[in-house]
This record gives structure tokens, C-alpha cells and sequence, in this order.
């Protein structure tokens, strides 16, 4: 039930991806850089905070003075920066809450991947804490709704002898120095906020925390340009005398203020309790998955780095030698980081089918999809690919998170789907032109800057231009190899490109393509 | 004294904090983004040189795939869209729909008390005897039990209980104040709160209080305790 619910997301999402690509191009797709975008948000809210903090009086009775300076005396400046930092606070929420749901919904967060998910929990706390905390120093009558429905809020749990709302009893029992305190609350929240964002990403190898320049230039002018057209503005100012009932709320951060007032604290507290606790447990809850993650063989391992290198979970390690063998050093792979993806495999110099031996052993392989399985798999499917002297014969090397590209198959095309596509030595393009009779390879997997596993086709892409280790030799031409990355929707345009392929493929080989 | 129209002394703040921020800032790691040491020197050397390479050689080698085409008119078009409709979206959340938390007709009523209970047992002179066996600095001649009696609090308005609470002594020994805090939202108008306190498990009521108040629409109306005068305000 939940596979088939998923799955429908998955292609929804993938088809609003596809619609993002054709207008800002794979790089610049603000789904696939909702994580950086949030990181980005960050800096422009600390930005503008610091400059909002220097015009700032962090007095009760001088606040709503200072606010209302930087917003009409100051408003070129002052007051767009004060939007700017509101704005983009409440575009954080969006681009964490997007995040969020892409990484469910593309079941990333399992495996070696709870590190990040359960990390991205305190992350949704600490955000709300900190934009939250930033509407009490406004001190209008809407700082005066949040503040003491918060305060009641906490005092609820009964950690504190006196209950704080009643530092917010009427206007003689709030002091400067409370109010200082709700002052270093909104600048130390947003510093563990980024304590947290920094763990969040710290298993990751080769984090992206910057989106491309183009998409933060965007992002930074849309929001200038809707803080100068539409500046923030504050409710009367705050009297803890009377009881204001009308308020704007910003919805991003407030949500859950409408239902305080409905549930009172102890819902509340059930409800943001309970979620958080299921989302953080998540990737323990069934269906659990433990794919066998990948193991080094040192009897083939030279320590060459290369896996080390392209590992993007940061799983490969090199360490010290342990079997005597001469060499300096050796791949050693953390199976708590490991999520089986193959890429190491894929990068490992020894992963080549033209080994005449009869076990094909590599450096460092996948014990649930060895390469064995691989080589012996491909040379199957060539062999039954069948002789033709008019049509061109293709193979397909796909992943199976890409198209199914088993619907591929057809006389003279055969396909072979891989955990990911960055598991596929180039060795094997090689292999497949010249001993398995085909006419050119095709190459697919999930769309540019979409790899399910971060950096498959990327890493592929660079093995096929002689970049990246290892290559695929220059006698093979490269116009006998075709990428066409496509996400699982894409399957009629890659089949559309198969044949486009084969077509071209007339000229070599003195075939007619189908 | 102003700057440009801002107040000086809006300054301070940036002066005095804004050197040690920069200081720790520094130290954390801003000087390495301003003067990298050497070997990241090298390693953004070595990087540059690997994209260059990697730009010529995707040339010399390009497989036969369809690269990327670049962003049509049509495309710029669409993110402009995109960037407005996300700067709607922001805009439109940010501040709608307007929120009604109650009638504007209503008042608020915040019922705030702490209050210590009675203590469970009579104190006791000690002895001379009993002094003696003390340390010194304990050796005070009056002995009191810690633990206190809850508090009791009922609330009435209009002739109507709407509240009626105890509350144990906050303390590992049951030694602190009862405190209570409850808000009640009546229309405006005239009304008549009444209001008990036991401070001795409920044996009798140390304070009772009744008092007609007529409330505007919109007003918050505190109920407490003086700890100091020991009676029941309204404010």
C-alpha cells in the first residue's frame, strides 16, 4: 500500500522535475537544490539579521520604536532588509518542508541514510524556534499573541517553578532583562540551527550546501524584489492590558497557534511529540531495508584510492595495510555508510570483463549484486541479442531507479538494469562492442543532478570522457555510445532516443535501423 | 547624535559586539576563506586543473548522446514565472488568511496565583541538647518541617465555578509555592469573579474575595495574589 502510494508521488514528482528541467535546465532545477537553497536562505537571513540587530533596541519599551524606524524612516534600506530577513526565513520552511517530503517520497532515508533524516528532525525544531523567537521582538500586538501562547505553551510541561507567561501578566511585569533574554534566545536558536544543518551534512561525502550561482542570484532577486514591493509591516504595538484578537498571521511559523488555542498545550504537545518521534524513527520502521553492503577483497585491492575517491556516502576509507601485501595502504568500507550502490565497483580498475579468468573477482564488489552477476548477465543478454544484418544491435546499461529498461528489449536490443548506474566499469562498453558483437552501448540512468545515489552519473559521464578513473579506452568511438539520462518517467523519450540511436548507427555498421 | 539619521548609540552595539563576533568568526575559520594555508591552496590548484581537463577532454570525447540543450526563450520565461509565483506564494502565507482567535466582543481573564502552603507540622524550639549535637552553623533555635500543604484555588464567575484546582508544593521536599494560571475568555460587561484560596488541604479559606468589575470588549484582567499584602488583587 505504501509502495503503490509512494510510487504515484514518485512520478508526480518526477514529472514536475521534468517540467523544471526543460524551463531552468538540469543544473539550475530548484527541486534538485531545495537542500542547498534552505543552506542559502540561511546566510541571507543571517545577513540581514546582523544589519536588522545593529538598528535594533533590545528594550521593551524601545523595540516597536526601533522596528518602526528601520520600516518607514529607514525603508530603503533597513525596512528591506527586515523583509528580506522575514521572507526568506519563511522561504526556509518551504524549501525544508519540499526537501523534506522529496527525500520521502524518494525513499531516502533508510540504510546509511538516517544519519541525515533524523538529523533534519532538530533541524524543523530549531527553525521554527528560531523564527518564532524573531516575532517576539517585534513587539506588536501579533509578538504578544505568540509570545505568551508560547510561553503557556512550554510552561505546560511544569520545568519551571513559576510559570514564565506570567512575566506577561500586563505591562509592568515584563522586564528589559526578559526581554534581553528572548533577544539571545533569537541569536542563539539560529546558531545551533546551523550547528545542526552542519552535522545534517556531515556524513555525506562532498556535501553541496551552495546551490549554482544562477538559482541563488534568482532566489536572492525574487526575494529583494518582493521585500521592496511588498515590505513586512507590524501590528499596533504590543499592551499586555488589553487582548488583541485579529491578527495576519505568517502561516509559515504560526500554523500551530490556531490549534493551541483550539486543543490548549497538551495536544499540542501530543501531537508535535508524536510526530517528531515517528518521523525521527523512520528509517526503523518496516519496511526495513539492508541491502549487503560492499566488501573489499585485498587479494585485489592495490589501495589505489580510486573508490575512496568516488565513494559518495564517504563509506571507503584507506587505512594502513593489514595483510602484508606491498602496498602502502588499503580500502576499508563502513558498513553503517554503505548504501550498496555499487559505485566503488564501478570505479575499481580491477572490474573488467576481459579477465580470461573464471571467476571474475574484483577489488571491491557488491556480495548482493556481485559483478560477476554483471559480466555473466550482459554476456547472456548479447548472446540472445541475435544476428541481424539489418538491424543495429544495442546494448542498454541502465539503473533501477531510471527507466525499467527491460521494456526496452526488442530484437537487437538488450538491456541490463544496476543498482546505479555509477556501478558500470566503462571496461564494459568496451567489452560489449568488441566481444559482444553489439553495435554501440546505450547509457541511461536518473536524470542529470538527479542520481538517486548522488553522483552516478556524474561519475559515469567523466569515465566516458576520459576524465575520471578509470576510463574508457579512446579506440572505442564514442559515437557508439549514447547517454540518455532519464528519470522512470521518461521511458518514450528514451525509447524515443534508442532508436534515433540505432538509426545513426546505420552508417558504422551497414545495418538498417528499425 | 545622529549618522546619517541613524542615533548613535544604535551603534554601540555593532562596535562592541561586532569586533568579538568578527574575532570569533575569524577563528573559526574565516581565515582560512581569507588566506588559505597552502595545501588548500594546492587542492583548489589541482581542482581547477581537473575541471580544465575535464572540460577539453568531454570535447575530445563526446559520446553520442543528446547533451543539454541551452534554455530556450520559453525557459526564461518559465523560471520567471516561477520566481514570481514562489514570491506570491511567500507573500500571500506570510500574512493570509487573517486569523479571528476570538470574538472582538470578548475579554480576557488571567487567574495567576503562587502561593505557599501551610506547613505540614508545628515548628519547635530546640533544646539546648539538641543545638549542641548540630554543626555550628545549623545550630538556629527555631526547627520547622519542610513539607507544605497543597493549595487549594476555586473560581467563580458570575455565580459560576469555572475553576476549581489543587496544586502540591513545587520542591523535591514539597517545601515551594502552589502556583496556578488559567485563562477565561467572558464577553465584556459586567461581572462578578469570586475567588478562594486554602493554603491548609483545603481545611478553610485564608482568602476570599468577591468583586463586580465591568470589563471593556478586548481587556485582559489579571487575578493574583500580593505576596507582600497578602490579598487577592484584580488589575
Amino acid at each position: 500500500m505504501l509502495k503503490a502510494i509512494r510510487r504515484s508521488l514518485l512520478n508526480s514528482l518526477l514529472r514536475i522535475e521534468a517540467v523544471f528541467d526543460r524551463s531552468f535546465g538540469s543544473r539550475l532545477n530548484p527541486i534538485r537544490q531545495l537542500g542547498t537553497i534552505t543552506f542559502f536562505l540561511f546566510w541571507i537571513v543571517a545577513a540581514t539579521g546582523i544589519y536588522v540587530f545593529i538598528l535594533f533596541e533590545t528594550t521593551v519599551s524601545g523595540a516597536y520604536g526601533s522596528v518602526e524606524y528601520m520600516t518607514r524612516d529607514q525603508w530603503y534600506l533597513a525596512g528591506v532588509m527586515r523583509s528580506l530577513h522575514r521572507y526568506a526565513s519563511d522561504a526556509m520552511v518551504v524549501t525544508m518542508a519540499l526537501h523534506f517530503s522529496r527525500e520521502f517520497i524518494m525513499d531516502r532515508y533508510r540504510g546509511a541514510r538516517w544519519f541525515a533524516w533524523f538529523t533534519g528532525v532538530p533541524i524543523i525544531w530549531f527553525l521554527y524556534t528560531s523564527g518564532i523567537s524573531g516575532y517576539w521582538l517585534v513587539w506588536d500586538q501579533l509578538a504578544q499573541y505568540i509570545a505568551i501562547a508560547s510561553m503557556e505553551w512550554i510552561d505546560w510541561l511544569g520545568i519551571f517553578g513559576e510559570p514564565i507567561a506570567n512575566n506577561f501578566l500586563d505591562n509592568t511585569s515584563l522586564t528589559d532583562r526578559f526581554f534581553t533574554l528572548l533577544v539571545f534566545m533569537h541569536i542563539f536558536a539560529p546558531l545551533f540551527l546551523l550547528f545542526i544543518m552542519w552535522i545534517h551534512v556531515l556524513r555525506v561525502s562532498q556535501p553541496k550546501i551552495n546551490p549554482p550561482r544562477g538559482l541563488a542570484i534568482g532566489v536572492l532577486i525574487s526575494l529583494t524584489v518582493l521585500s521592496v514591493a511588498v515590505p513586512v509591516a507590524s501590528h499596533a504595538e504590543a499592551d499586555l492590558e488589553i487582548y488583541p484578537a485579529v491578527f495576519n498571521l505568517d502561516w509559515f511559523y504560526m500554523l500551530f497557534y490556531p490549534l493551541y488555542d483550539r486543543w490548549g498545550p497538551g495536544p499540542l504537545w501530543g501531537m508535535a511529540g508524536g510526530i517528531s518521534l515517528l518521523v525521527a524513527l523512520m528509517p526503523w520502521l518496516p519496511p526495513m531495508k539492508k541491502p549487503k553492503t560492499a566488501v573489499v577483497y585485498l587479494d585485489k585491492c592495490n589501495g589505489c584510492t580510486r573508490c575512496f575517491e568516488d565513494c559518495p556516502f564517504g563509506a571507503v576509507s584507506m587505512r594502513p595495510r593489514t595483510d602484508g601485501r606491498p602496498y602502502e595502504r588499503e580500502a576499508f568500507v563502513d558498513p553503517d555508510l554503505c548504501t550498496s550502490c555499487g559505485i566503488c565497483v564501478g570505479s575499481c580498475p580491477v572490474s573488467t570483463p576481459f579477465r580470461q579468468t573464471e571467476e571474475l573477482v574484483t577489488g571491491i564488489d557488491l556480495p548482493g549484486f556481485p559483478l560477476v552477476r554483471v559480466r555473466n548477465d550482459a554476456v547472456k543478454a548479447m548472446q540472445h541479442a541475435g544476428e541481424s544484418d539489418v538491424e543495429a544491435k544495442v546494448m542498454v546499461f541502465g539503473c533501477h531507479h531510471g527507466v525499467d529498461v527491460k521494456a526496452l528489449e526488442r530484437p537487437g536490443v538488450k538491456a541490463l538494469s544496476l543498482p546505479c548506474i555509477g556501478m558500470l566499469p566503462p571496461s564494459f562498453i568496451d567489452f560489449a562492442i568488441s566481444r559482444g558483437g553489439m553495435d554501440g552501448v546505450l547509457i541511461t540512468g536518473c536524470r542529470e543532478n538527479g542520481c538517486y545515489e548522488r553522483q552516478g552519473n556524474r561519475w559515469t559521464d567523466d569515465r566516458i570522457a576520459s576524465v575520471r578513473d578509470p576510463y574508457l579506452r579512446e579506440r572505442v568511438q564514442r559515437n557508439r555510445v549514447y547517454v540518455s539520462w532519464a528519470d522512470a518517467t521518461d521511458m518514450v523519450s528514451l525509447t524515443k532516443n534508442l532508436e534515433e540511436f540505432r538509426g545513426s548507427l546505420k552508417d558504422m555498421t551497414g545495418k538498417a535501423g528499425k | 547624535m545622529n549618522i546619517y539619521g541613524i542615533p548613535i548609540f544604535y551603534l554601540v552595539p555593532l562596535l562592541v559586539f561586532g569586533p568579538i563576533f568578527f574575532l570569533v568568526l575569524y577563528n573559526f575559520g574565516l581565515k582560512n576563506l581569507i588566506n588559505p594555508p597552502p595545501e588548500i591552496k594546492a587542492e583548489r590548484r589541482r581542482r581547477e586543473g581537473v575541471e580544465k581537463e575535464r572540460k577539453s577532454k568531454i570535447k575530445r570525447f563526446p559520446p553520442a548522446g543528446k547533451k543539454e540543450k541551452s534554455i530556450t526563450p520559453l525557459g526564461w520565461v518559465g523560471q520567471a514565472v516561477f520566481y514570481l509565483l514562489f514570491a506570491a506564494f511567500i507573500t500571500y502565507l506570510s500574512n493570509n488568511p487573517v486569523y479571528q482567535r476570538a470574538n472582538p466582543d470578548e475579554a480576557l481573564i488571567k487567574l495567576s496565583l503562587s502561593h505557599f502552603g501551610k506547613r505540614k507540622g508545628e515548628c519547635h524550639k530546640r533544646t539546648s541538647k539538641e543545638l549542641s549535637e548540630l554543626a555550628p552553623n545549623m545550630r538556629k533555635s527555631i526547627s520547622c518541617p519542610r513539607e507544605r500543604w497543597p493549595v487549594m484555588v476555586k473560581f467563580e464567575i458570575d455565580g459560576n465555578q469555572v475553576f476549581e484546582a489543587t496544586e502540591k508544593p513545587s520542591g523535591l521536599s514539597s517545601d515551594g509555592s502552589s502556583t496556578f494560571y488559567e485563562t477565561f475568555l467572558v464577553s465584556s460587561g459586567e461581572h462578578l469573579f469570586s475567588v478562594w484560596v486554602s493554603d491548609d488541604g483545603g481545611q478553610e479559606y485564608v482568602f476570599k474575595t468577591d468583586k463586580r468589575i465591568m470589563l471593556k470588549p478586548g481587556q485582559s484582567l489579571v487575578i493574583g495574589l500580593h505576596k507582600d499584602k497578602k490579598e487577592i488583587y484584580f488589575k
